[in-house]
């Protein structure tokens, strides 16, 4: 069940629908599975609603919880799942602001819209910023799954194949083409390196 | 089947570790309450039954079906192959020791039963009164 005992003690409880013990899970996991949530849905509203669906769904199948996984990876589990789950329902990529804004024309505008920089010149923080939140919009929600748990969480090949349900195959081949797309969207940043 | 090298793909890395942050949650306590207004709402957390409702469900369906096969179809069919030799005993004659009683046997048509009828008698001893 994990090696915090204190952790473990407040599983037995919750599990005999203790809701006292069950919110005192939920303070100590709540911080990090709303940053995995963003992570893949990168939307805040999302994410928080994600996070309480996360616990919801881990109540209703906390009596079927066997501690074989740790309990922070049983969660994380979930919260993937309902992540690639609503961004499946909704058949939208997580908005940037590549897409909500700087690339929104004024009909009223006189002028053409800006352009991405000329090659050479040098880019903000903000603006490599939005390119990458673009880039990375493009993949597909299991793509961006297998990027957020291996490149930014440095999970092995096997953990996220048991957090995602498929095999490590399946993971490292997500993960190539997920990474050999990003690369190609961002290669010219490179030089701002 | 490789066509970006480790060099290149390090650089992609390090800018997807430096922009794709995620922001720290405003309101955490916020998500306790609504979790635990749902879930009391929602009530205690059930193990899977070992026989779920549906499956009894269809059990007692199939049950019944399977009764009504074989009383309609099979049963009719076996009764019908039965002859004579299988009845368990069989009526020879009847005679009664005692002058007060009178024993009549009658015998069903198809000769498939025999009827003993007693009279002047409240009751059959169990000593062999009637042979």
């Amino acid at each position: 069940m994990g090696d915090d005992p204190e952790e473990a003690r407040l599983l037995v409880r919750a599990q005999r629908g203790d809701t006292a013990a069950f919110d005192k899970l939920i303070t100590l996991h709540r911080e990090r599975i709303y940053m995995h949530t963003f992570q893949i849905v990168r939307n805040e509203e999302d994410a928080l609603d994600l996070t309480q669906e996360t616990f919801i769904r881990a109540w209703k199948s906390l009596p079927r919880f066997d501690g074989t996984a740790p309990f922070s990876s049983w969660l994380h589990r979930i919260a993937t799942n309902a992540s690639i789950d609503l961004c499946r329902r909704r058949r939208v990529r997580p908005q940037t602001e590549i897409e909500s804004g700087a690339m929104k024309i004024d009909p009223a505008s006189r002028t053409t819209p800006s352009r991405p920089e000329e090659p050479g010149a040098s880019l903000d923080r903000a603006e490599i910023r939005r390119r990458v939140e673009g880039a990375f919009a493009v993949l597909s929600p299991e793509h961006r799954a297998v990027i957020v748990l291996k490149e930014i969480e440095d999970l092995s090949y096997e953990e996220i194949a048991r957090h995602l349900g498929c095999s490590m195959g399946t993971v490292m081949s997500r993960l190539f083409y997920a990474r050999k797309k990003l690369q190609t969207l961002l290669r010219d940043l490179h030089e701002e390196l | 089947m490789r066509n970006f090298d480790e060099t290149d793909w390090a650089k992609t890395k390090s800018l997807l570790r430096e922009h794709l942050t995620a922001p720290g949650l405003e309101h955490p306590d916020f998500v306790n309450s609504r979790v635990l207004e749902e879930i009391e709402r929602q009530g205690k957390p059930s193990r899977p039954a070992a026989f779920p409702l549906r499956w009894l469900a269809w059990s007692g369906i199939a049950a019944l079906l399977t009764a009504g096969v074989l009383t309609t179809i099979v049963l009719p069919q076996q009764a019908g192959r039965r002859g004579d030799t299988e009845f368990i005993s069989q009526v020879i004659a009847a005679r009664a020791e005692s002058p007060q009683l009178s024993v009549s046997e009658f015998r069903a048509p198809d000769k498939r039963g025999v009827v003993i009828w007693i009279e002047g008698a409240e009751y059959i001893p169990a000593e062999n009164s009637v042979r």
